[in-house]
């Protein structure tokens, strides 16, 4: 298992530190998909980076929680152990294939590089699992490519590679964080395919990070939704999207373009999400939340965690489907 | 009389050649034509590189073309220079996908949205200048305070309503927007969509809208126009064009979007890709990735039939 556990986090500014993750937990088992799911500064990304500690470097300190692999903390890791569990146990795909491979190695140079990292094989050994790797995730001419340069490369085909990359050493676990939202939208489905077949096939467990609702109808089994900081809903995800029942939730979904007919307006949120450091008191949505009343400006829920269940952090959860019907 | 008229434009653009001595011409937009009525919304939907925002700039004259006509109003704009270009850009005014780097930094609010009106206003007094940039900060859900702020100060979406408001200021009759959506949150997204509906309504704007969002053009567009490889390869009403695609990339990118609940997902396998990505460099620029594609494609001129909905097919679905 790979959990997150009441993970707090702050990012550096000008004025002293500011708290842009507070509290949230998480577990990500083999075989299973999690989507983790909000608009930008709700701090998905930085909680999904903080899972192998790659904010540090960006002055991002944790200020309270665990990430447990295995029971082992990873917060407590020396430098060399990081290394090994760091696209060995655990894996990462980005969101900018055209920036994440470096221009002035072959492919080859860099698949290879990984491989040898994590599995000890010569130069010989690793060419040949590059190949297979990139034939596993749709490349063919494998040989041909491993002589190739990022440039020559489409879109398209770098994610592939940065996704044969991440495959290297058959992690147990991997992250994605917006996998395909730099992609053209006829690219985007196949890289959706490819990793939903490789996850199944290899029995991953992945961290989807996103503020894409259908990426998550596509892939996920469980949702997270998160908003300021904090998780606020989460539950299977058929569930989720039968039955969204905290009001950030209904009303991310409903404002998506899609749902409604040419000459209707869309149900938009009003306002923005408050910036880290400047939340408020008691439920963070509250300022554009159409249900709120002074009961949300005292107290938010706690995250009632339960494997397999339905939560949202919401005081008003009980009357939440009935009342919005009215909005949208 | 339709207030667009775009006919058989044209643009190449040449690579390479300063040392390699392969001179190498692309042509990003072939042979476009389209129109556009007062208070209508044509979409251009496409993906990166089909020459959709190089369609745009053309348009707006911030390119030149190498051949074919724009006529705004009825009158050809495709060869004016100086001061008569000027003078037409008052009814053609663009609105671009990051707003941030279309504003320029140094400048208050006040001063960026109100630039238009110094050049095509230049009757009116400072007074009322300043009073027709609250006024058009107003309808864009913006108040005064805003005036005297710089646009770091601005979250995507605010600076957006900026972006539109300074487009707006001069009173166009048509806005070309390039992608107004792409770069913000799903929430944000809507506020703008439905501000751009509110002003259209309000003024019998035409929007000359660009974008690679599908369920977007969907929700904004009354025609859409299909663009693949500088090639429009479908044309017609929006509802026509999404019920029934005709063109097989038109439906490979109707059947690439994502699905709207998990239980809906379905898997095909995509074991070996057949190519991605890929653009013939003669006769249909998508035979290469078409699955319906025969001999003949190779010979294929790109003409888009002369329907209400047309397509540039030989074996149209």
């Amino acid at each position: 298992m790979l959990k997150i556990e009441h993970l707090s986090l702050a990012v550096p500014a000008a004025d002293g530190d500011k708290a842009a993750v507070s509290d949230v937990s998480l577990a990500l088992s083999p075989g299973h998909v999690l989507g983790l799911v909000g608009e930008s500064g709700c701090g998905k990304t930085l909680t999904a980076q903080a899972i192998l500690r790659l904010g540090e470097s960006q002055g991002i300190v944790r200020t309270s929680g665990k990430v447990l692999l295995d029971d082992a903390d990873i917060f407590a890791m020396a430098e060399p152990e990081l290394r090994k569990v760091r696209g060995g146990r655990i894996s990462m795909i980005f969101q900018e294939p055209m920036t994440a491979l470096n221009p002035v190695f072959s492919i080859g140079a860099q698949l290879t590089e990984v491989i040898r990292l994590h599995l000890d094989m010569d130069k010989k050994a690793a060419a040949e699992r590059a190949i297979k790797l990139l034939a596993d995730v749709g490349l063919r001419d494998g040989e041909e490519l491993l002589r190739q340069f990022p440039d020559s490369l489409s879109g398209g085909m770098r994610q592939r590679v940065l996704i044969a990359m991440a495959m290297a050493a058959d992690p147990d676990y991997i992250i994605a964080d917006e996998p395909t939202t730099a992609l053209d939208v006829s690219v985007q489905k196949r890289i959706i395919d490819l990793l939903r077949r490789l996850q199944e096939k290899r029995g991953m467990g992945m961290l989807l990070v996103t503020h894409d609702f259908g990426l998550v109808a596509e892939l996920a089994d469980e949702v997270a939704v998160m908003y300021a900081g904090h998780i606020v809903e989460r539950g299977p995800v058929a569930d989720i999207f039968d039955h969204p029942s905290h009001p950030y939730t209904r009303a991310l979904m409903h404002c998506r373009p899609d749902a409604s007919g040419k000459d209707k307006k869309l149900p938009a949120i009003a306002g923005q999400v408050p910036a880290p450091g400047k939340w408020p008191q008691g439920c963070r949505f509250a300022a554009r939340c159409p249900l709120a009343d002074d009961a949300c400006a005292q107290e938010v829920p706690e995250d009632a965690w339960e494997a397999g269940k339905h939560t949202a952090r919401c005081v008003h959860v009980e009357k939440v489907e009935e009342a919005l019907e009215a909005f949208v | 009389m339709s207030l667009l008229k775009v006919e058989a434009l044209s643009k190449a653009f040449a690579s390479g050649g300063m040392w390699s001595g392969k001179r190498k011409v692309t042509y990003a937009v072939n042979n476009v034509s389209f129109e556009v009525a007062r208070g209508e919304t044509l979409a251009i939907v496409g993906e990166s590189g089909s020459g959709k925002s190089t369609t745009a700039r053309l348009v707006m004259r911030l390119l030149e073309a190498d051949a074919g006509t724009i006529s705004l109003l009825g009158e050809d704009v495709s060869q004016l220079k100086g001061k008569a270009l000027r003078n037409k850009r008052r009814h053609m005014q663009m609105v671009f996908q990051d707003p941030f780097a279309s504003l320029n930094p140094r400048m208050k609010i006040a001063d960026s949205v109100g630039e238009g009106l110094r050049v095509h206003a230049s009757h009116l007094s400072r007074a009322e200048r300043h009073q027709r940039v609250v006024d058009i900060l107003g309808q864009c859900g913006m108040d005064e305070s805003v005036m005297q702020r710089y646009p770091h100060q601005f979250s995507g979406g605010q600076r957006q309503r900026i972006g539109i408001a300074r487009a707006l200021a001069v009173s166009p009759e048509l806005l070309v927007l390039d992608e107004p959506v792409s770069a913000l949150d799903v929430s944000v997204q809507a506020q703008i969509l439905n501000l751009l509906r509110d002003l259209q309504q309000e003024h019998q704007l035409a929007y000359l809208f660009i974008s690679h969002d599908l369920s977007v053009v969907r929700h904004v567009a009354d025609r859409v126009a299909v663009m693949f490889a500088g090639y429009i390869v479908e044309q017609g009403d929006v509802d026509d064009v999404y019920a029934n695609a005709k063109h097989p990339y038109t439906r490979e990118l109707l059947d690439a979007r994502p699905v709207d609940h998990p239980g809906q997902r379905h898997a095909d396998g995509d074991e070996i890709v057949r190519s991605d990505e890929g653009v013939a460099e003669s006769g249909c620029r998508f035979r290469l990735r078409c699955p319906f594609a025969q001999a003949d494609c190779a010979c294929f001129d790109g003409r888009l039939s002369d329907a209400e909905h047309g397509v540039a097919c030989l074996h149209p679905l």
